[in-house]
């Protein structure tokens, strides 16, 4: 048998089964549930995860609170995530308040903010990430690596 | 005609995309219901300038990619070994059934493809449902069938 052949047996049939109104009620209302339950699975562990970085920050601070050389990135580090710990908060917020009037509408809306807080996200980490990778690596070697350049013109370098 | 009409006339449609891209059945299940609530999503940005089973076919194709992409990292080898194979009826099933099979193991794009060649729909439609250019779905379907065509060598002959 040729695969043209094949194809003039294969079956082009639409059957397999009807979806009634109460089934998709139910399929639409499981699916709602299942995004909803990751778009908030994310948001709980981008939260711990700011907190986290919150946390550490300020007992970096309080801890070197004389040193600018310690303090000035530390400030930047906890500066540059604000705003996007507030748009995350602020984007959930009115998803958790948005009304449900209809349930497409409701559906909708809420895909729009997600939407919404993605594109802001996947801006802001252009900078975000790399500023704080950069805030991590320093402190980390300012505060637990010892050591530097070094000074050759003492004469016992080498 | 209301949606959920046009959905049970073409319900088909979502059998075969599921059937070519989850040969496992607890996948199949679910991606039946992700395709059910992305076309109930979706719908109302159905304008009728195509033809319904034609945006039924794009939203079921990009739901399955997108889920097989999802799942692609948890797939393990044991998920294909415990499938069993259905017994078919009559020719035409058996037929469909090895041509799905063969097409299972084809690259995600020539999957839908091929699939979409074998519903008879002309070059510009799948064109216009896989987001292709013409001469690109044609060079494609050409490459594919060979492609198929050694996959079959076997059970063609």
């Amino acid at each position: 048998m040729t695969l043209d052949e094949m194809k003039s047996k294969w079956s082009k049939e639409n059957d397999g089964g009807n979806y009634d109104e109460l089934t998709m009620q139910k399929i639409v209302k499981d699916r709602v549930r299942k995004h909803t339950n990751t778009a908030f699975k994310y948001f709980w562990a981008a939260f711990v995860l700011q907190n986290g970085v919150y946390g550490m920050l300020c007992y970096v601070i309080l801890k070197h609170w004389a040193d600018p050389f310690i303090t000035l990135p530390a400030l930047l580090g906890i500066a540059i995530f604000i705003p996007f710990t507030v748009m995350m908060m602020k984007r959930y917020k009115s998803m958790g308040l948005v009304e449900q009037s209809s349930m497409i509408d409701f559906v909708q809306r809420r895909r729009e903010l997600l939407e919404n807080f993605y594109r802001f996200k996947k801006r802001y980490e252009l900078v975000l990430i790399p500023v704080a990778t950069f805030i991590g690596i320093f402190l980390v070697f300012e505060l637990y690596v010892p050591g530097g350049c070094l000074d050759l013109s003492c004469g016992c370098g080498g | 005609m209301d949606f959920l009409d046009q959905i049970n006339a073409n319900i088909g449609i979502a059998h075969k995309v599921s059937n070519i891209y989850f040969r496992d059945s607890p996948d199949r299940d679910d991606v039946m219901q992700e395709m059910m609530y992305q076309l109930w999503r979706s719908h109302k940005n159905f304008d009728g300038r195509s033809k319904f089973s034609t945006w039924m076919y794009s939203v079921c194709l990009n739901t399955a990619l997108t889920y097989r992409r999802r799942i692609r990292k948890s797939e393990s080898l044991s998920n294909k070994h415990n499938q069993i194979p259905a017994s078919p009826k009559s020719d035409k099933e058996e037929v469909t059934e090895i041509l799905s099979q063969a097409i299972s193991k084809l690259s995600e794009v020539n999957k839908a493809i091929m699939l979409l060649y074998l519903e008879d729909m002309s070059y510009e439609e799948i064109a216009e449902i896989t987001g292709l250019t013409r001469s690109n779905v044609s060079v494609r379907i050409m490459r594919t069938k060979k492609e198929l065509e050694s996959l079959l060598k076997d059970k063609i002959l």
